[in-house]
């Protein structure tokens, strides 16, 4: 059995059920109902919890409660993939299923980022770089925003030394990224990053690095232009002994949208690793 | 009737209707004779001053008060002025039409037909219909409203329901009434102002109430959407259809963002300029589809004092020109939506009010179809 096989396998007696498809809308509806379309809907489908699309389409559609959370994980999974690691999938999965306390994903944990492909304008040329970013939380209110932490690119120093970054104290603390900039692809970046007045509101300080403070003097200066996010990677280091990342397929299949496209089993200081190396996080 | 067309015809309705009661004058009904369309000057413990709706200039007229069952002015509020202590009701909300039945129900729907003895209307809870013999009266929420019993009766079930006008009936409950009355339902976390940025507790009741309030209005915008593209419609209901549209945003500088199978970028466009290119796009005949919204991403409190969610939309668009598609695609959508809270003045007094609005539109991803 391959790998599709093996993770489609709880799922076929629910699409045995689209023979008796209404109207020409139904596949597009069907698909629409299983694609996870937001990164929290990924979250909240990990986690089973009760509020989530696809309970709610499984239950009005076919009358289904009960939906176990194995299933909905491996449904997670990016299953056009082809050379996944079974072995370490299968474990993967039961650590998931089987451990007391059950492991959740969780959206005010910042051990999770955005890693997000841009495109610019720098000196009249097309330039490329990636943005990391994450959720800053207030622990009382919960109330959040998301920052940029770090960013890399052809035309930025590439050393990581960290700098003070002088911060007008008339900026519009109001002015930031709200907890929800995910659902649009952070399209609101085109905006924000053209407010100059503002720019401090949308990273932190006190722990901003050398590239960083180019990129927003660039920014600042209006020699840098931000013109799209291309592409957007989640980085997920929330889960004891594992790294996954996220990321959005476009197709038209009930096995679409925000699914984990990548899952590496480390240790606890390969992950302080990966946040200086891969995502360059000061 | 397509959903469209019942839209449309709610709209038309509103506009063409002249009946008594939805003319823009208030009125004053009379106990034992015919109402008075009027604009009202003063309203005191004994009289009722007015002046003919035609002539505002001219003398005021006086009515006493206890020859008046029940007044109703242009904006909605109305008054009973034979109850004691009687003040003016605020009929209205925003989001949604009132229809008041003779079991002192209060409905809060979003589109509403009257169709011979049947009113027809929608709801987040879909499709419904009640026959105009249980109807007392209905308050649309432009401030328009029609009587469906005498004025007498209207005026008795008024009193009976008192304040509570502006509270949801029980088998309507997931409906978009926005001013919550009983303050077991007003969100009262916090009595700071919306500027401060400072967080806002809301119940999970409160959260699914307004969570629900957002699906509504992003389908309520899917049917904009069909009408303003629509070759066949009108241009008078077309530009009718875009200031409603415009309505459900926050404000007119929010971004839609625009794909298309013929192009690698994305293009970002304010809310007005997407909808005129909508009402104007080079096709003979346009067919847009918007699958039902639904929250994805549920409202979470940002720095700011707002509350932010997501919803989801899929598109299906085909363009024709000499019956042939030229072009068609699927489109995912997504809707960032704002909860906030904002002050007016209501009869002199300041008040807080909460709603929800939609704002920044991403394109997900655009397919062949």
């Amino acid at each position: 059995m391959n790998t599709k096989q093996l993770l489609l396998l709880p799922f076929l007696f629910l699409l045995s059920s689209v023979s008796v498809a209404q109207d020409i809308l139904f596949p597009y509806q069907e698909n629409f109902a299983w694609q996870v379309k937001q990164i929290d809907e990924f979250m909240d489908r990990f986690n089973n919890a009760d509020y989530t699309p696809i309970r709610r389409y499984l239950k009005d559609e076919y009358n289904l409660d009960d939906v176990s959370r194995l299933d909905l994980v491996r449904s997670l999974f990016n299953m056009e993939k082809q050379d996944w690691d079974q072995e370490r999938v299968v474990q993967f999965l039961n650590q998931v299923n089987d451990t007391v306390p059950p492991p959740y994903l969780d959206f005010y944990d910042q051990n999770w980022y955005a890693e997000l492909d841009c495109a610019g304008e720098y000196q009249e040329e097309k330039v490329d770089f990636t943005l990391t970013l994450s959720l800053q939380v207030d622990e009382e209110t919960k109330a959040s925003r998301w920052i940029i932490n770090s960013v890399q690119g052809d035309f930025l120093p590439n050393d990581s030394s960290a700098l003070a970054f002088g911060v007008d104290s008339t900026y519009d603390a109001s002015k930031t990224l709200n907890p929800a900039s995910f659902g649009t692809d952070f399209m609101a970046l085109v905006d924000a990053l053209k407010d100059t007045a503002n720019l401090e509101g949308y990273v932190v300080p006190k722990s901003i690095n050398r590239p960083l403070v180019v990129f927003m003097n660039l920014l600042y200066q209006r020699d840098l232009i931000f013109k799209q996010v291309d592409y957007i990677t989640y980085h997920f280091l929330q889960i004891n002994n594992w790294i996954f990342q996220v990321q959005d397929f476009h197709r038209e299949s009930t096995n679409s949208g925000w699914l984990i496209n990548s899952l590496v089993a480390v240790t606890e200081d390969e992950k302080h690793e990966y946040r200086k190396q891969v995502l360059h996080l000061p | 009737m397509t959903q469209k067309l019942s839209l449309l015809s709610s709209l038309l309705l509103l506009l063409i209707v002249p009946a008594i009661g939805q003319a823009n004058n208030d009125v004053i009904y009379q106990l034992d004779d015919e109402p008075i369309a009027c604009v009202i000057t003063e309203v005191t413990e004994q009289v009722i001053r007015y002046k003919h709706p035609e002539n505002q200039e001219g003398p005021d007229y006086i009515l006493k008060k206890d020859r008046a069952l029940l007044i109703f002015k242009e904006n909605g509020d109305y008054m009973l002025p034979t109850e004691d202590n009687s003040e003016w009701v605020s009929g209205v909300s925003e989001n949604n039409h009132k229809i008041i039945t003779k079991a002192n129900e209060v409905l809060a729907v979003q589109f509403i037909e009257v169709e011979g003895v049947d009113i027809k209307y929608q709801s987040s809870r879909g499709n419904n219909e009640l026959p105009t013999e249980k109807v007392l009266i209905v308050i649309y929420k432009d401030g328009r409203h029609e009587l469906y019993d005498s004025p007498k009766k209207v005026a008795q079930g008024l009193a009976q329901i008192g304040t509570q006008i502006n509270e949801v009936a029980s088998n309507e409950a997931s409906t978009s009434v926005t001013e919550a009355s009983n303050p077991e339902n007003t969100v009262t976390a916090s009595t700071s102002d919306i500027s401060s940025g400072e967080a806002v507790e809301l119940s999970a009741e409160q959260k699914t109430h307004f969570e629900q309030m957002a699906e509504v209005k992003a389908n309520d915008f899917g049917k904009y959407l069909n009408i303003i593209s629509d070759k066949k419609e009108d241009e008078e209901d077309k530009l009718y259809a875009i200031e409603g549209a415009m309505k459900l945003f926050i404000d007119d500088s929010v971004k839609i963002e625009v794909s298309s199978m013929n192009r690698e970028q994305k293009r970002q466009f304010l809310v007005p300029e997407y909808l005129n290119r909508l009402r104007m796009l080079p096709y003979d005949d346009v067919k847009l589809t918007w699958m039902n919204a639904q929250l994805v991403s549920r409202l979470r409190p940002g720095q700011d004092g707002k509350w932010y969610g997501v919803i989801a939309a899929r598109q299906l668009f085909r363009g024709y020109i000499d019956n042939k598609i030229v072009y068609q695609d699927v489109t995912d959508k997504n809707m960032e939506v704002v909860l906030m809270r904002y002050e007016v003045f209501d009869e002199g007094v300041k008040k807080q009010k909460w709603d929800v609005f939609l704002s920044d539109i991403g394109v997900q991803q655009t397919r062949e179809k």
